[in-house]
């Protein structure tokens, strides 16, 4: 058995302290589960709050707004929008969102959809 | 090396004895006073486990690792530390099997064994503590692994010293 510290045990004791700082900073690069979506369409100037609900029920749901049809759905703690009658098609481009604070922007239609309700931040409340 | 079982039992004995001092010691001068962290603490019974595992046998460290728990849990602690300590324990031994050949082929010495072993005591107190309180718990998991790594060097650092000492005297044959 070697009893006198090798290179070896210097790389381990480095090994661990890395893990564990990127095990610290994880959950700060991926952010944070969010919890709810909403739903704010805007007409007229003011924005006007259209749907509020739960990220984990699954949900289809059609939005109508400035003549633009919008199809929003909410998948396995996932939201995107599958369908939009506008000619761009930006939001559909947008993709999923699942973190507390991301959104997805719908201008045409004059549309936003939110998460929040992630542990801590609140980024998405304004 | 194989021992005759009455040296095992009489030195498995002495082991148990000194790792449950150390866990009693550690009970009431507990380290959190100086690092008010929940859980840390600087795994000294770790030593004797350590100790009979690279000196007298696997089977045996099982058996004063499992003693130790059940007693300091009986003695000093509660139905939760004993989950905490039976789970941390359990990776901790766990952890020795790998370090073996590695520090019989000399390729790292007893610092690194330690370092591993406390850092996979500290994430099998993390899943106990996940089954206790839910997946919040894990957050707590790079404090413990960061904390482990002074005091598993500790530790280790004396083990580099104890080794040889308590290797010679188990294999003394007027004893």
């Amino acid at each position: 058995m070697r009893t006198r510290p090798t290179v070896l045990d210097l790389i381990i004791i480095i090994a661990v302290v890395l893990l564990a700082l990127a095990l610290f900073l994880l959950p700060f690069l991926i952010g944070n589960e969010g919890k709810e979506v909403s739903v704010t369409a805007k007409s007229g100037g003011a924005s006007v709050a259209i749907y509020e609900g739960a990220l984990t029920e699954n949900k289809r749901l059609e939005f109508e707004n400035n003549g633009i049809k919008l199809t929003v759905v909410i998948e396995d703690g996932e939201v995107y929008v599958a369908e939009s009658s506008c000619d761009d098609r930006v939001c559909v481009h947008s993709g999923k969102i699942s973190l507390s604070g991301q959104s997805i922007i719908c201008a045409p239609a004059g549309i936003v959809i939110n998460i929040g309700g992630g542990d801590g931040d609140d980024i998405s409340a304004g | 090396m194989t021992y005759p079982q009455g040296k095992r039992v009489a030195y498995s004995a002495a082991m148990l004895l000194a790792a449950l001092a150390f866990s009693y010691i550690e009970a009431i001068v507990p380290i959190s006073l100086l690092i008010p962290l929940p859980g840390i603490k600087l795994g000294l019974a770790n030593l004797a486990v350590m100790l009979t595992f690279f000196t007298i046998s696997k089977y045996d460290a099982a058996l004063v690792s499992f003693a130790r728990i059940a007693l300091s849990a009986l003695l000093f602690g509660s139905p939760i530390s004993f989950l905490f300590s039976l789970s941390g324990g359990m990776l901790s031994y766990a952890s020795m099997f790998l370090s073996m050949p590695i520090l019989k082929r000399g390729k790292m010495s007893f610092i690194g064994a330690s370092v591993l072993s406390s850092a996979l005591h500290g994430a099998g107190q993390i899943f106990a503590a996940i089954l206790i309180y839910g997946t919040g718990a894990l957050s707590y998991l790079p404090v413990i692994l960061l904390c482990g790594v002074p005091f598993g060097a500790l530790t280790g650092w004396i083990l580099n010293i104890l080794y040889p000492k308590t290797e010679k005297i188990i294999n003394a044959k007027n004893i």
